[in-house]
């Protein structure tokens, strides 16, 4: 299996990471990929190796009743007791490596946003800097992560909604760039779980989950003076200049009606933003 | 011994200045072993790997970041702080081009007999 193959190369550290579901590091940039990079590539394939494996675990269920009822009413012999052999092995192999998929399972804001914000700024921080780089790779809808929960209410057909809150801050980051500028932002999910349940015609009852979610980005990019001269700042940035810096501060809220993690993109616009608004100061000749 | 001539960076642009290993066997230019692409067996500097390589989804590497660079750039018109000023390139000045009416006004320009 690809999947045990790749969490048996990764280091101590990094089996640590998918352990705690937290990672916290104080690092050149290069350094801090060459711990994610194999974790996101251990990520992918458990993720694709999960589902496999959980069809696998319902199917031998159902396979197992059957073959159970079908040499009941047949009649034992041998071939029968090592169907059954069979059967249990993959039953039990299967729903071992699924619940440990699921164990070793991360949120996947670190794959499909923290990995490729990083790997775009690769060359703009500074090597000889540390990034300083918090992640939270643990569910969204963690327990650890819930709010509150809302007294059960109607609305329509469904007899039964339960709204539950959860507050996920699961980045934050702060480097030096290659310019001298200092860069720091934060990434946090409000999220609601929606659980609605109603008798349908036939008398059965459905429950349905729905997620919403609301993600605040926060920039906070300081730009030398000797360097830049912001002029306009972006529109509701808010601004500060010390003999040194520029300081521009940009927020950014998206809303989602799913948990997929939000596109890289926007978090990489707003630091563009500020880039934008800043003129390269020239410099005098001879100088 | 020649310099790797890629520019490096995304905010802002820097030349690498690294010393090159190979020229790339698309383009030419000069590069060190950080800006030729693994996936073309390190033949074609990033920039050429990322518009003949296909993309593999998922996969967040350099050449990625490259071509994300480019689409980027281009999407977005955002202009990367080069040095003390703005890098303007090629497609920048192509966006000025008028199509049909330059080429009209080009053979006007041709001039006669008359023109010295």
């Amino acid at each position: 299996m690809l999947m045990l193959k790749a969490y048996r190369s990764l280091t101590a550290e990094q089996k640590k990471i998918l352990s705690d579901k937290r990672l916290t590091m104080n690092r050149p940039v290069d350094e801090i990929l060459a711990v994610l990079r194999p974790l996101a590539e251990c990520d992918t394939l458990a993720d694709k190796a999960r589902t496999k494996l959980g069809c696998t675990f319902g199917l031998s269920i159902v396979a197992m009743i059957a073959v159970a009822i079908i040499f009941a009413n047949a009649g034992w012999s041998w071939v029968a007791t090592a169907v059954m052999v069979v059967v249990a092995v993959i039953l039990l192999g299967s729903g071992y490596l699924w619940s440990w998929t699921k164990r070793v399972d991360v949120s996947n804001n670190f794959r499909q946003f923290a990995l490729p914000v990083l790997t775009v700024f690769r060359e703009d921080f500074d090597s000889s800097h540390p990034v300083h780089l918090d992640l939270d790779l643990s569910s969204p809808t963690a327990a650890s992560k819930k709010q509150s929960e809302s007294a059960p209410y109607k609305e329509g057909a469904y007899y039964k909604i339960i709204d539950t809150m959860y507050a996920d801050p699961w980045m934050k980051a702060e480097a030096v760039l290659v310019d001298g500028s200092r860069l720091s932002w934060t990434v946090s999910d409000t999220i609601r779980e929606r659980k609605k349940t109603k008798r349908n015609p036939r008398g059965k009852i459905k429950t349905k989950t729905k997620y919403s979610k609301k993600t605040d980005v926060d920039v906070e990019l300081g730009l030398r003076r000797k360097l830049y001269e912001v002029g306009a700042a972006p529109a509701n940035a808010e601004m500060t200049s010390d003999a040194k810096r520029s300081t521009v501060r940009l927020s950014r809220k998206l809303k989602t009606d799913s948990l997929h993690p939000i596109d890289p993109t926007s978090l990489i616009d707003l630091i563009a933003d500020v880039y934008r608004s800043a003129s390269p100061v020239k410099k005098e000749a001879g100088a | 011994m020649s310099t790797c001539v890629a520019r490096k960076g995304f905010l802002t642009l820097s030349d690498c200045g690294a010393t090159a290993v190979r020229p790339c066997a698309n383009c030419g230019r000069t590069m060190c072993s950080t800006h030729l692409s693994a996936q073309s067996g390190f033949t074609k500097c990033l920039d050429c790997a990322a518009t003949a390589e296909p993309e593999k989804e998922g996969q967040y590497d350099d050449l990625w970041a490259r071509r994300y660079r480019n689409t980027y750039y281009t999407s977005t018109g955002f202009l990367p702080v080069y040095g003390a000023s703005r890098l303007y390139d090629q497609n920048d000045a192509r966006s000025f081009d008028g199509g049909q009416q330059d080429l009209l006004e080009d053979e006007a320009d041709r001039g006669g007999f008359g023109d010295s």
